[in-house]
């Protein structure tokens, strides 16, 4: 067979398929399974992705958390180095009440003295005074009788008064006192006769201790004193 | 047809194989792993969240530490008041050095026994309240706590306390531990001026805090001078004051160590007899 001149310009190859159909289907086939192995390969090749980033996650999560908590931990070393402020404060505390409980009770007895002695009538002369006052572990009490009324103690007296009507003057003062309260006679009594002498009544009596007579120092700064009234010059002798 | 059925029947492997393996991988290697993740991202957050809290506690450990100095101060001012030792030696001094200043003499002192104070179950507050005059003296400003003091916390009231009724507790008492007192007796005598001096000198005093809880006045009938003793004029006074003193107890400081030392031992030379009266006394004239 003659090969084909150039100038007829055939085809350098045939141009009608002249492959079985069966060839066809078998590369068709092939390039199908290929595919298909391309595809699964492809879907496992995305399933180590994910799983991958998932495990780049996970990794990173865990290395913050690892970081988190070496920062707790330099934190509670930080943090324990302030345990005493706790302590501390607890024992500031402690001794602010326990000082406040000290002087829970306390009565400036110069100045609530020289005010009884200033107030007591001319014409009435003290023998004897006695405090039986609250503490701080007893700050309040009652005198048992139906006018009672929670108080810090009670002042007993005695004394002699030129007549009964200065024993009621005297019981009034006591009683417009700010520190006293429900003063109560307990006798009058007209003392010994003698003769040529002036006649006078002894009297007992006390009264009650009211919750303005609290110095309150206690609850003050410790350096700062309240400067207290001097007795005055009239409460002498 | 057969060449169809067999993509068919590898489509249908492959599904099969995708399936198996997705599967497969999901729950031996993702799934786990987010699990993981999802407990590391709860434990991150828990971390986050505690760290912030420790920031917190941080700033204000260091707000307060600021105020430390003056904790202290606070505290050792206390002390002077409330000592950890009895400081007894100190407080007679303190006694005697006020009652000479006023020429009182120190006719006696007695001290009881120390004991704890056991604060009491209801409110000072109480009384205060229930005080018709009401006011007590202020006490503005004063920079400490008010509601350390009891009679602080009290809402002044004026309705009066029913007959026989005693005060309904209406709160603890602020808790207070290791507040030691001591009973105090002093006996003096004078006239009122420099007794009421001296009574105004030991409560105000800034060395030792000391409280009145009783005493008793009796009028001199007059005495003349002895040692040590002014002469006594009718009308005088003879006092005893009953105090106390307080110690706040404190575990380092209350139980002092007594450093180890020996006591110089007997060689036989004569020691001072302190078993001889001073001379002087009424005691040395005793035959």
């Amino acid at each position: 067979m003659n090969a084909v001149p150039e100038a007829v310009g055939a085809p350098r190859t045939p141009l009608v398929d002249l492959l079985p159909p069966e060839i066809e289907m078998l590369r068709k086939e092939k390039r199908a399974k290929r595919l298909i192995v391309v595809v699964v390969v492809l879907f496992i090749a995305l399933l180590g992705g994910a799983w991958y980033s998932v495990y780049a996650v996970r990794t990173s999560v865990e290395s913050d958390l690892a970081a988190e908590q070496d920062l707790t931990g330099a934190k509670q070393a930080e943090l324990a180095t302030y345990d005493y402020i706790p302590v501390l404060r607890a024992a500031l505390d402690n001794a602010v009440n326990a000082r406040a409980l000290a002087g829970s009770a306390d009565i400036t007895w110069a100045t609530q003295l020289n005010s009884l002695l200033t107030a007591a009538p001319s014409n009435v002369s003290l023998t004897t005074l006695a405090v039986s006052a609250a503490t701080p572990s007893e700050p309040l009490l009652l005198d048992g009788t139906p006018f009672q009324q929670p108080d810090l103690g009670q002042l007993f007296f005695s004394g002699d008064a030129a007549s009964e009507a200065d024993v009621a003057a005297f019981q009034d003062a006591l009683d417009a006192l700010p520190a006293f309260q429900n003063t109560y006679i307990a006798s009058i009594t007209m003392g010994p006769p003698a003769e040529g002498e002036t006649p006078y009544w002894t009297f007992t009596g006390s009264t009650r201790i009211s919750s303005n007579a609290l110095s309150e120092r206690t609850v003050t700064e410790q350096e700062f004193v309240t400067p207290s009234p001097v007795p005055s010059a009239e409460s002498e002798g | 047809m057969k060449n169809a059925s067999g993509t068919v029947v590898w489509m249908l492997g492959a599904l099969l194989v995708s399936i198996l393996v997705g599967a497969g991988v999901y729950f031996l290697l993702i799934s786990p792993e987010l699990e993981k993740t999802s407990t590391a991202t709860t434990e991150l957050e828990s971390a986050r969240d505690f760290n912030d809290l420790l920031d917190t506690q941080i700033l204000a450990a260091q707000t307060a530490e600021k105020n430390v100095d003056d904790w202290y101060a606070e505290i050792a001012a206390i002390r002077l008041d409330l000592p950890p030792t009895p400081e007894q030696a100190a407080f007679e001094r303190l006694v005697n050095d006020s009652l000479r200043k006023q020429g009182l003499p120190t006719v006696g002192i007695t001290y009881g026994t120390p004991a704890y104070v056991v604060p009491p179950a209801i409110d000072v507050g109480v009384a205060v309240g229930a005080d018709p005059a009401g006011s007590t003296p202020a006490d503005a400003g004063t920079g400490v706590d008010a509601t350390a003091s009891p009679s602080a916390t009290a809402e002044p009231s004026a309705e009066p306390v029913a007959p026989g009724d005693t005060p309904a507790p209406v709160a603890d008492s602020p808790q207070v531990t290791g507040l030691v007192q001591t009973p105090v007796t002093i006996t003096t005598e004078g006239k009122p001026v420099p007794l009421l001096r001296f009574l105004l000198d030991m409560q105000t005093q800034n060395s030792r805090f000391f409280t009145v809880t009783n005493f008793d006045i009796s009028r001199s009938a007059g005495a003349d001078a002895e040692a040590a003793r002014p002469l006594l004029e009718e009308g005088d006074w003879v006092i005893n004051i009953t105090g106390l003193v307080f110690n706040l107890f404190d575990p380092e400081l209350s139980l002092p160590i007594k450093e180890p030392a020996t006591t110089p031992p007997f060689t036989g030379d004569i020691t001072r007899n302190a078993f001889v009266p001073i001379p002087g006394t009424g005691n040395a004239s005793t035959p």
